[in-house]
């Protein structure tokens, strides 16, 4: 029977803890589904859901791309060659632990005019994607940074902000970007670091779930020593955010 | 089509120093298929063939001539599967008897096709990757698919189903190489398959040739037909 992938796209203004909670988001899915393949997608430049998740970046897609551009001029000559070419490095590129593949994508696709790899490398990452149970992307800052191809496939679109008004405005940008872009199939809101309880969180998408995860101090300390999200006791705001978040979107 | 004949011959005498285990091709033993490409992770592997670091290599080898191909057959040189317990040095190899194929257009696109058969195979709890940039090819064996038996032979038979399905393939025969210490020679005659294959698409590029000044000369000096076939293209310049 086929399957399809359920793939997270973990989107928000820089700052207010995506990386944290997506890498949240991958432990918990390694811990409640032991035997599913899950893969993780960097594809903020500053490779910071590796440290997070205490993943090893071996290599980025763009040292990929950039190797197989030079290799288009010299062996691959044929579309069939690329695309294995690209299946194949991207799988040594591959880091694999603690119940999860990590990939990192490394800068931009506009870093570099190699429009044909970069199209066979989509097809390529796409592919892969479908391979897998579960996929959480972090995100750069919105979804347009994002492999188009991959974010098509979107089925959960996670939206994090802080309390601030500008992490609630760039939610709504993002959110009309995706709505343009992107077929998700279910939305919600993440509030994250929150730190004051006084005035009322109002949900801009009341039809949307919104999670509400309070300042943790665990993972404040835990980023000050360079540990991962594997290291944070189970009942820390961001573990318990991120469960939370996986219950509203039924995951 | 005899380019690669002499490929084939050699890499008969380079596999007559291991013991082998032939195997015939039966329908009913071939491994069965998922109906797209399947993901293993390395903690559900419970070995890779030729991963890494390890001699790994893969070339496919086309001719007319049914003395070299005169069935379909499997060849194994080394242990099978299920004794294989860690990554180890892995080389798959084929030899096609195919129709003869007349015009390097067509013997050219003939060939690539039967070459890119590979990409669409999906034995269950078999992920293969194939590097045609390296001449190479990895498979992750899943410990499921041991437990299931898969076998070189169950695999060497989906495979040989596969080439059968295409047009003018008549007989097949897969060389499984298997916990080798070297396939460096192996290496060397892939790249030289690799060449010949290209050359013919230097040829359909039209490019004027003289010999003297030609960067295919090497290839044409070595293989049988090589030199033939530019001939009868008509641009091949006298020395």
């Amino acid at each position: 029977m086929d399957r399809k992938a359920k793939i997270v796209a973990v989107t928000g203004k820089g700052g207010v803890g995506k990386t944290s909670l997506a890498a949240a988001l991958v432990r918990r899915l390694t811990e409640k589904y032991p035997k599913a393949k899950i893969l993780a997608i960097d594809a903020d430049p500053a490779v910071g859901l590796a440290t997070a998740l205490g993943a090893e970046v071996r290599e980025t897609l763009d040292d990929v791309r950039r190797e197989i551009t030079e290799g288009v001029s010299e062996k691959l000559k044929e579309t069939q060659d690329i695309l294995a070419e690209a299946k194949f490095r991207l799988l040594d590129m591959m880091d694999e632990r603690n119940g999860f593949a990590f990939l990192a994508i490394g800068r931009p696709e506009s870093s570099g005019c190699y429009c044909a790899v970069n199209s066979y490398l989509r097809d390529v990452i796409s592919m892969l994607a479908e391979q897998f149970d579960y996929v959480v992307i972090d995100g750069e800052a919105g979804i347009e940074q994002i492999n188009r191809r991959v974010m098509e496939q979107v089925s959960h679109l996670l939206l994090v902000t802080d309390q601030s008004r500008k992490g609630m405005q760039v939610i709504e940008t993002i959110k009309e970007v995706a709505d343009r872009l992107v077929m998700y199939e279910k939305m919600g809101v993440a509030v994250n670091r929150i730190t004051q309880y006084k005035i009322e969180l109002q949900n801009p998408y009341p039809d949307a779930p919104m999670v509400r995860i309070g300042n943790d101090e665990a993972q404040i300390v835990n980023d000050i020593q360079g540990k991962s999200v594997f290291e944070l006791p189970k009942d820390s705001e961001l573990i318990k955010g991120a469960e939370e978040i996986l219950q509203s979107f039924e995951l | 089509m005899n380019l690669y004949d002499g490929m084939i011959a050699e890499t008969r005498e380079l596999t007559k120093k291991w013991q082998v285990q032939s195997f015939p091709y039966e329908e009913k033993k071939c491994w069965r298929e998922a109906r797209r490409e399947e993901m293993i992770l390395q903690r559900d592997a419970a070995y890779e063939l030729g991963g890494g670091s390890l001699p790994s290599v893969n070339y496919t080898c086309v001719t007319s001539d049914s003395a070299l191909v005169p069935k379909n057959q499997i060849f194994l040189y080394g242990p099978e599967l299920g004794e294989i317990r860690e990554d180890t040095a892995f080389g798959r190899i084929v030899f096609l008897e195919t129709e003869e194929v007349t015009g390097e257009e067509a013997a050219y696109r003939f060939i690539r096709e039967l070459e890119y058969v590979k990409y669409h195979i999906f034995p269950k709890g078999y992920m293969v990757r194939a590097s045609g940039k390296g001449c190479r090819e990895q498979a992750r064996v899943s410990r499921e698919a041991l437990k299931r038996g898969i076998s070189f032979w169950g695999l060497g038979c989906t495979y040989i189903r596969k080439y059968l399905e295409q047009p003018g393939v008549k007989h097949v025969q897969i060389l499984f190489l298997a916990g080798k210490e070297s396939l460096g020679e192996f290496q060397r005659i892939a790249e030289q398959a690799d060449a010949v294959t290209n050359a013919l698409s230097h040829i359909l590029k039209g490019m004027p040739m003289n010999c003297g000044s030609c960067d295919l000369k090497s290839i044409c000096d070595e293989v049988e037909g090589m030199r033939k076939l530019h001939q009868s293209a008509g641009i091949l310049q006298d020395e």
